[in-house]
């Protein structure tokens, strides 16, 4: 930062600008709002966004506080509201990353906070962040922050998922195969596509592709492969749908002599 | 004949079982004595005869005979009464007679002044101490099964007396117990370690207990202990910023803390995070190596003033009767400047320091200071070495917030508001597991279940120092009379959990949100009147399955804020939930 303003202020005493400034006094005071807008942006820019405002005691930095959030939907509303920031202030949401996302604006109010500002979740199953614009540090009353929140959409299912050989010698020709059952608690998640990624010793061998059927369960065979020695693992991933969020699992090794 | 001889036996065995609770009786009598005396040697001795006492009684309680007159109308209570006494109180008199043996060793050893010459002994010591918390604490609960006003042959009035009794050592052993396993593991250290003690005020209160008013250095280097330094938090705050950047990324906006600052790295309940910038803050501002840090409150320092006797500091005198109202209240009103304030807890800590590491500690007055504490604070450990860590978390004493599934709730509290209003704040807490047959959204089947918490700012309107009652948070028009405060109420739910509804007063609540330990918080952001209480509920719906899809057992286990006025805690279920 002094490296910067020392190279701005060399800058201003260039002498092709000074002979520009004696001619010029108007642009002498637009390059001096120029640098000073400079300067600002530089620092803004230099300060992280995920930095908290500088604050004793706790609980004075600037904070996005929802409402139950639980059991959100795609599609669905969430509350929020955006508190300990200035009177006035404008404050933005929006989903990081979500092209096409709801929106959603307010002003503090004297009291802190802004009212109960509603905005859409996204239209797939998963999880997102929902930030604020940079609260400029005049706003927050300490250094500028964007407030970020986790948030998840739509339901997680549990993937249980196991290896699984004719034969542990490559000798045989063994066929390797994985099954499992992908449940939401208590229920089944049916006709769900799965993917499975084979590797060996970490490196990819074989993918795969299926379906759960009625009860939730898979059976994937890697037929028709051939294998050296070594251990296997498989990757299982659940693909998400407008209700469930992708899932993955790592089976536990299986070693092939 | 043989049903008559059989009667005649168990009457034996029951006179046989009396005989021998009341030689047990008059032999913990005597040790009263040898305990005042200071007299270890006896004491240890006469531990061998209770418990010889006692072994006795505890055959014959256990004789099947003596155990089926323990179903028989009006007599069958005393049987079980004198059961419970004699089984469990054999434990204890077991382990005492251990740790006594050990502590005599040990003195003779001169203990934290010498280099350890026997670091078993050390570890006998806390194996010790450890069995005998855990055998004090099982009669305790045993005890308290037992209906006095239902026993016979002028047995009423005793187990009264030992109920109370025993309930006062059980308070005593599980404060004085962890303690020993930190000191312990202290003095077991084999090259030399340098801690970081912080010295926390539980007047203002934190995820980890209080605001760090003060600290120490001690080095301990093969069973010696030394006072390395001791300063205010001035002190510390004088060095800078500390930089965090090992701090976990997800938690750093959570609680709207500096974690650069000082005063504000312990909001989270999980001590270890606190003691690794404490740690990293040491490390970058004075170029020294932590190896680990400590955390105490007003209710250790009672159990250290208990232990060193009286102290007069500026024509105060200092004891383990009121040092706890001393350092959390009457100081302020006795010392208005901040200097004088901070200068007085020094020559304090220092003069209790020096009387410890020079090993002049009263073991009866360790004992009443611990029995009598009634704070609601706990010793914590964290040290940089893996073994070391693995030990405190053993032994439960690392602040650890779990991160694995089950019906565990914690709660921790965070005075926003920059005052030491938290002498005042009492917190009652409930956790309810409830109906089953229910799916979380996060993927597990599930069960309800409700927190709830009765938050009280005691305070009074008026008379208390300005120091006390100070607001430095941000005002934003809301009304501030005298003696109110900012609470952060933080609720860590059990792994997988979400909540249904969250409410303050029966009204909807906005609160932050967030996962730390694997585990989700809410966080209350709450304004508190002088004499105010506020309910906050959370009704919730969490997992009876893990990743695995198997069930989730156990009890349910409500874990209260470290604070200077015990939290009052209940945990309950309607039953065991079943996977489908």
């Amino acid at each position: 930062m002094a490296t910067f303003i020392n190279f701005m202020y060399r800058s201003l005493k260039n002498p092709y600008f000074s002979y520009k400034l004696t001619r010029e006094p108007q642009l002498h005071e637009e390059i001096m709002k120029k640098s000073l807008i400079a300067i600002a942006a530089a620092v803004a820019l230099a300060t992280p966004a995920s930095l908290p405002a500088f604050a004793y005691p706790a609980g004075s930095a600037p904070t996005l506080g929802l409402s139950t959030i639980s059991r959100l939907l795609p599609g669905g509303n969430v509350s929020v509201v955006v508190s300990r920031v200035k009177k006035n202030c404008s404050i933005n949401l929006s989903w990081v990353g979500v092209s096409g996302g709801d929106t959603a604006t307010g002003l503090v109010r004297a009291t802190g906070k802004t009212a109960v500002l509603s905005i859409s979740t996204p239209d797939t199953a998963g999880i997102y962040t929902l930030t604020t614009n940079t609260i400029s540090s005049t706003c927050a009353g300490g250094s500028p922050v964007a407030l970020t929140k986790s948030i998840t959409v739509g339901k997680l299912a549990s993937v249980v998922a196991k290896l699984a050989t004719s034969s542990a010698y490559v000798s045989k020709n063994p066929t390797v195969s994985v099954s499992g059952t992908v449940k939401s608690g208590s229920i089944a998640v049916t006709n769900a596509n799965i993917s499975v990624v084979l590797k060996r010793n970490g490196s990819q061998v074989k993918t795969l592709t299926g379906k759960t059927d009625g009860y939730g369960a898979f059976n994937l065979n890697f037929s028709g492969t051939s294998y050296t020695a070594g251990s296997f693992t498989a990757d299982v991933t659940l693909d998400g749908n407008a209700t469930y969020i992708e899932k993955s699992v790592t089976t536990a090794a299986l070693i092939l002599r | 004949m043989a049903l008559v001889l059989c009667i005649i036996y168990a009457i034996v065995r029951i006179v046989l079982m009396v005989l021998s609770l009341q030689s047990t009786m008059g032999e913990v009598e005597k040790l009263q004595t040898a305990a005042h005396n200071k007299d270890l040697a006896t004491l240890s001795s006469g531990l061998g005869k209770a418990s010889d006492a006692i072994a006795m009684a505890d055959s014959s309680a256990h004789d099947p005979l003596v155990q089926l007159f323990g179903f028989l109308p009006i007599i069958g209570a005393d049987i079980h009464a004198a059961s419970v006494i004699s089984s469990d109180g054999r434990l204890v008199l077991q382990a005492a007679q251990e740790v006594t043996s050990v502590s005599n060793q040990l003195v003779k050893a001169g203990i934290g002044q010498k280099a350890l010459s026997n670091p078993a002994l050390v570890a006998s010591m806390r194996d010790g101490m450890s069995s005998m918390n855990s055998a004090v604490q099982q009669l305790n609960v045993d005890l308290k099964d037992i209906d006095p006003a239902a026993l016979h042959f002028g047995l009423s009035e005793k187990v009264a007396k030992a109920k109370t009794a025993v309930s006062s050592l059980a308070n005593a052993s599980s404060r004085i117990t962890p303690l020993v396993q930190v000191g312990t593991v202290l003095l077991e250290q084999p090259d030399k370690k340098r801690w970081f003690v912080s010295i926390q005020n539980l007047a203002e209160l934190r995820g980890t207990g209080g605001i760090t008013g003060a600290y120490a250095i001690i080095t301990s280097n093969n069973g010696k202990l030394k006072l390395e330094e001791y300063g205010a938090d001035k002190k510390l705050l004088a060095m800078g910023k500390i930089n965090y950047s090992s701090y976990p990324e997800e938690l750093r906006n959570l609680w709207g803390v500096d974690l650069a600052d000082w005063r504000d790295i312990n909001a989270s309940a999980h001590a270890p995070y606190a003691a690794k910038l404490l740690a990293a803050g040491w490390q970058q501002h004075r170029g020294e190596k932590v190896d680990g840090v400590l955390f105490v409150g007003q209710g250790v320092v009672s159990e250290l003033s208990g232990a060193v006797g009286a102290i007069t500091v500026r024509g105060n005198t200092i004891d383990l009767k009121n040092v706890v109202s001393f350092l959390s209240k009457d100081i302020y009103a006795k010392f208005t400047d901040v200097d004088q304030k901070n200068a007085v807890v020094g020559e304090l800590a220092a003069e209790m320091f020096k009387r410890l590491l020079a090993g002049k500690i009263n073991a009866g007055g360790f004992l009443a200071a611990a029995s009598a504490d009634a704070t609601g604070d706990r010793i914590m450990a964290w040290a940089q070495d893996k073994t070391t860590q693995e030990e405190f978390v053993s032994y439960s004493v690392a602040g650890v917030v779990s991160d694995k599934f089950g019906p565990n709730v914690l709660v921790s509290l965070n005075n926003a508001g920059g005052n030491k209003l938290d002498a005042y704040t009492t917190i009652k807490a409930d956790y309810l597991l409830g109906v089953c047959n229910t799916d979380t959204f996060t993927g597990y089947q599930g069960r309800r279940s409700r927190v709830t918490i009765d938050l009280t700012n005691g305070a009074p309107k008026s008379g208390l120092p300005a120091y006390v009652v100070t607001r430095l948070d941000d005002s934003f028009g809301e009304s501030r009379p005298k003696g109110s405060n900012r609470e952060l109420v933080t609720v860590y739910g059990p792994v997988g959990s979400e909540s249904e509804k969250i409410t303050v007063n029966g009204n909807e609540e906005f609160v932050m949100t967030g996962v730390d330990r694997n585990r989700p918080v809410w966080i209350f952001d709450l304004q508190m009147f002088p004499g105010e209480t506020k309910k906050l509920v959370l009704d919730l719906v969490e997992p009876i399955s893990d990743d695995n899809m198997e069930l989730v057992a156990g009890k349910p286990v409500i874990t209260g804020p470290v604070m200077l006025n015990a939290p009052s805690l209940s945990a309950s279920s309607t039953g065991e939930c079943s996977l489908k």
